[in-house]
């Protein structure tokens, strides 16, 4: 079993095999050797969000080892499992902090998952909608906001 | 992936803003917002999406537009959408669809994708590409391997760019952007792609100077600029390019005189400065252009005499200086010329009389001097040179044809001896019979001269013209030299009266009718949909001579007019109701070429049928126009027409017997339409056709033993149609054939042996048909085949020798056996 801590000291015991999912906790464990019984601190992930971090590593811990990469195969964000789905089906706020936590755990499936969904939110949505939705300031001047508008009506008013 | 990020990416600030958080329901203003995201997670969320998608992002805020424009992202998004990348090929004949995204990508995802995906290529030919932003993907300059680029007939527009050619093309050799809407100027920069040998930018809309770096592109052979909006005088730099063969300056508003350092271009053939506003006199030094084949000068405002010292450039075969203030005489050096073809020299200032020692020209082709001011007789010495096929001498002081003449013209006439075509003179007699429409002997059209003592002639216009099997009337150009309308701008008209106290029912129809003259035609036209009476008015001949007056535009020479701009009342042409669009068509009359293809048409525009009035006309080439409906009939009422290409249209429906009997024409280009139905015989008459080119309809039938009368012919092409039969051993008669397409049809039988003996095939297609026998071994002595398909066939027995060992002869014969 591993320990690891939280940034605001919640403590997690997981198995290795859910531990190991993460890139940075394997690279730490084997660094500090087995026998160490410290707990490994992840200053940059809440309590809450390991929470659900694990909740998804337990859900993934038999999928089998993956594929070598196929390159011919393109990747399409809608590849997503549908126990996947239901788990990302969470607040904007928690969404990103997972995709940032997967990111500092090197945690290359949950990341693209994370990204894959968010990338979902915004497919097929116009500028303004997704100004919206995410919350996103225009800062540009409207003379920039036209020139870049103008470089882009091959792609935009379809 | 992960683990290279975590290192990149400062992720200290967030953590620690982060901390202070603690409950996940308290986030409405949180830093865990997409716009508060690092960059390079903002990165891999985006790039998921497709590009063609994403870019439109960049204008969600200065943040999006860092991220989307950056290499980084660039990089990852085209690991996700790009797949397997060959960076082995060397050549690309066709833009995928990844390519067709190119110009509306950022520049540095741009070069990202050119790295991964071109980097090694020789040969882009990305012509007639439909890229989704019309913009030149001026990246490619970063490939040091390429050498050929062409992107012509892609609706490119904006400017090239003003460092195109800075430090990139480092190897291009050829570079094709003709036939797009390129604006702006010529970019100084382009005289930095130091290897170029073809630079060719005709038809776009280039305006500004010729650049006088061009002079620094010491390895040009083709200098290709004409049909833009060049202005300023010819940079004498042009004079240096010592390799130069071929310099088309024409269809442009340059102005000045002809430098004189342009008679340093020792290896010139081909000169072509008509249709500007060149002043100046023609220099002697011109003829130290030993080489010339062709010199064009006409339709410019050139003075002075015509310099005898041309007819010493021995090599000379086409020279026309028509439409200047050319005067004096014709040179009677002309006559001791060993190689003159065609010399045209209409509408100037000339006097005096046609020297009988052009009788001794025995190249002549061709004299043409309509309206000049010459007098006298034709030489009875013209009259018997051997390939003497036109002789136009309308509209000058009065040319006599003298009785000796006319008696030799008749005898001559059904004689073998004489061939010319076609005489433009002041004859009075009828016009001739034709017995045989499709073999033109001698169409006599009668013409005033501009004499005082020819008012008895005034009686001979209007006449008809019995040319075709349809009667053309036709207006003598000299009773009304300006009837081309008038522009009225539209603050000039009338104010139409105002209605909007008046119901439009409650006025009489002619009020109403009199105030739809004066809305525009695209306007009016509208309106037919509004009743029966509205629309029987809009489509009648009154309206469109009304409507004419107050809107139609005025052309600038009525004399020799080229149509290579079209105006937005030429667009109208396409889609106006038939009397109307005939009315039109009399203003253009004159026309001798119509180059529209790629033009923007209105929505169901068709070929219109009154195009067969305009019988001057030589070029018609409306390509890629989305035309629709059927060719019309009427098209073959165009004698003079070398060349008619219509392809890449909708166009459906038969293709009209009556092109068969276009008796001069040399390229036929139908191909990519919906046409079907049997080829007509009567175009296998078509002697002078070199180019037939009808492959991707759904032409159906057999063709026949008739394609013998080909005899010109240098290019078949029939591809992809459902053509049935067996392919007619005539084929081997036609001794001149480059390029045989039959590939894609419903071919059986055997492939004749005659083919064997076109020792000019350089390519043959028979793949996909039903062939059997055995494959005829001798096709592949032919000396210079270097294409040769005959893939899914039923071809029986074995391969000849040499073609089984075909591996080795990979270069030059692209062999396709099942």
């Amino acid at each position: 079993m591993v320990k690891i801590t939280s940034s605001d000291n919640q403590e997690f015991t997981i198995s290795k095999e859910i531990a190991n999912q993460s890139v940075l906790i394997k690279n730490m464990l084997e660094d500090v050797g087995e026998s160490d019984d410290q707990p490994i601190p992840l200053p940059n992930v809440s309590g809450a969000i390991l929470q659900k971090v694990i909740e998804y590593a337990t859900m993934h811990k038999d999928d089998p080892p993956p594929a070598p990469e196929d390159e011919t195969k393109l990747k399409t964000s809608e590849d997503i499992e549908e126990r996947d789905k239901e788990f990302m089906q969470l607040d904007q706020g928690t969404m990103f902090e997972i995709i940032l936590a997967a990111n500092y755990l090197d945690m290359k499936n949950l990341l693209d998952l994370g990204c894959k969904t968010v990338a979902n939110m915004i497919k097929g949505k116009s500028v303004e909608e997704v100004r919206k939705l995410f919350n996103i300031v225009n800062d540009f001047t409207p003379e920039e906001e036209e020139q870049i508008r103008k470089e882009n009506e091959w792609c935009e008013d379809r | 992936m992960g683990s290279v990020l975590s290192r990149l990416i400062p992720f200290k600030k967030v953590a620690l803003r982060a901390h202070k958080k603690q409950k996940l329901n308290e986030r409405a203003d949180s830093v865990f917002q997409f716009p508060n995201l690092p960059l390079e997670i903002g990165s891999e969320i985006l790039s998921w999406l497709p590009p063609n998608q994403v870019m439109q992002y960049r204008r969600l805020s200065r943040t999006f537009d860092a991220c989307l424009t950056s290499r980084y992202f660039a990089t990852l998004n085209l690991s996700r959408f790009l797949g397997v990348v060959d960076t082995t090929a060397t050549n690309r004949l066709t833009a995928n669809s990844f390519d067709l995204l190119l110009p509306g990508l950022p520049k540095t995802y741009q070069e990202v994708y050119v790295s991964l995906e071109l980097s090694s290529v020789v040969k882009l030919s990305w012509s007639y590409s439909k890229f989704r932003r019309l913009r030149i993907p001026d990246s490619l300059g970063t490939i040091d391997t390429l050498e050929y680029l062409d992107l012509s007939y892609c609706l490119l527009e904006g400017p090239i760019p003003t460092d195109f050619g800075t430090d990139t093309f480092k190897s291009l050799r050829v570079l094709r952007l003709h036939c797009n809407a390129l604006s702006r100027e010529i970019p100084e920069s382009i005289g930095g792609i130091k290897q170029l040998e073809k630079l060719n930018l005709m038809f776009n809309k280039l305006s500004g100077p010729i650049p006088s770096t061009v002079g620094s592109l010491s390895n040009l052979k083709t200098l290709c600029l004409n049909g833009n909006r060049l202005t300023s005088s010819i940079p004498p730099e042009i004079g240096s390019l010592c390799s130069l063969e071929e310099l088309y300056l024409n269809s442009n508003q340059l102005s000045g005189e002809i430098p004189i350092e342009l008679a340093n271009l020792g290896e010139l053939r081909k000169l072509d400065i008509s249709k500007n506003l060149i002043t100046g006199s023609i220099r002697d030094e011109i003829s130290q252009l030993s080489k010339l084949l062709s010199l064009d000068l006409s339709e410019n405002h050139l003075l002075g005499s015509i310099p005898a010292s041309l007819a010493r450039m021995h090599r000379l075969r086409d020279l026309s200086l028509s439409s200047n203030n050319l005067s004096g005489k014709i040179p009677v050096e002309f006559g001791s010329s060993a190689s003159l073809e065609h010399i045209h020299i209409n509408c100037n200032k000339l006097s005096g009389v046609i020297p009988k020692q052009l009788g001794q020209l025995m190249t002549l082709r061709c004299l043409q001097v309509v309206g000049n001011n010459l007098t006298g007789s034709i030489p009875i010495e013209l009259c018997a040179l051997p390939r003497l096929r036109e002789l136009h001498i309308a509209d000058n002081c009065g040319i006599t044809v003298s009785e000796e003449t006319r008696v030799n013209q008749e005898q001559l006439k059904h004689a073998p001896l004489s061939q010319i075509d076609v005489l433009l003179t002041s004859s009075k007699e009828p016009p001739p019979p034709q017995k045989d429409p499709f073999k033109s002997t001698s169409i006599m059209v009668h013409q005033q001269n501009r004499s005082s003592h020819t008012s008895d002639s005034l009686a001979a216009s209007p006449l008809e013209v019995n040319v075709l099997p349809l009667k053309i009337s036709l207006r003598s150009l000299s009773t009304s030299p300006n009837r081309i309308f008038k522009l009225l701008h539209p603050s000039k008209l009338h104010p139409p009266p105002q209605s909007t106290s008046i119901q439009l029912p409650t006025l009489t129809y002619d009020i109403i009718f009199h105030i739809l003259t004066y809305l525009p035609p695209s306007h009016s036209i509208k309106l037919r949909r509004l009743s029966q009476m509205f629309n029987t008015y809009l489509q009648s001949r009154a309206y469109a001579v009304e409507n004419i007056k107050n809107f139609a535009v005025e052309k600038a020479d009525a004399v020799i007019c080229t149509a290579v701009d079209m105006t937005e009342y030429d667009r109208l042409w396409l889609v106006l109701p038939p009397a109307y669009a005939a009315l039109y068509a009399e203003s253009h009359l004159d026309t001798t070429s119509i180059d529209w293809p790629f033009m923007r048409m209105k929505a169901g525009a068709k070929v219109p049928p009154s195009l067969g009035m305009l019988n001057l006309l030589t070029r018609l080439n409306l390509g890629w126009c989305s035309l629709v409906g059927e060719i019309p009939r009427e098209l073959g009422a165009l004698v003079n027409l070398r060349v008619l290409e219509l392809q890449r249209n909708d166009l459906s429906g038969e293709i009209p017997c009556e092109l068969g009997n276009l008796v001069q024409l040399e390229v036929l280009n139908l191909s990519d339409n919906l046409l079907e139905g049997c080829l007509p015989r009567e175009l296998f008459r078509l002697r002078t056709l070199k180019e037939f080119k009808l492959g991707h309809n759904r032409l159906s039938g057999e063709l026949g033993e008739y394609v013998d009368g080909l005899q010109g012919l240098e290019v078949f092409d029939v591809s992809v149609n459902v053509i049935q039969g067996q392919i007619p051993a005539g084929f081997g008669n036609l001794r001149k054939l480059k390029e045989l397409r039959l590939n894609d049809n419903s071919f059986v039988g055997e492939v004749p042996g005659e083919l064997c003996t076109l020792v000019e095939m350089e390519v043959l297609m028979l793949n996909r048909n039903r062939l059997t026998g055995e494959f005829p071994s001798a096709l592949e002595r032919l000396p210079r085949l270097k294409e040769l398909k005959v893939a899914h066939n039923q071809f029986m027995g074995p391969l000849p020798p040499k073609l089984r060992k075909a591996t080795k002869l990979m270069d030059r014969l692209m062999m396709h056996i099942s």
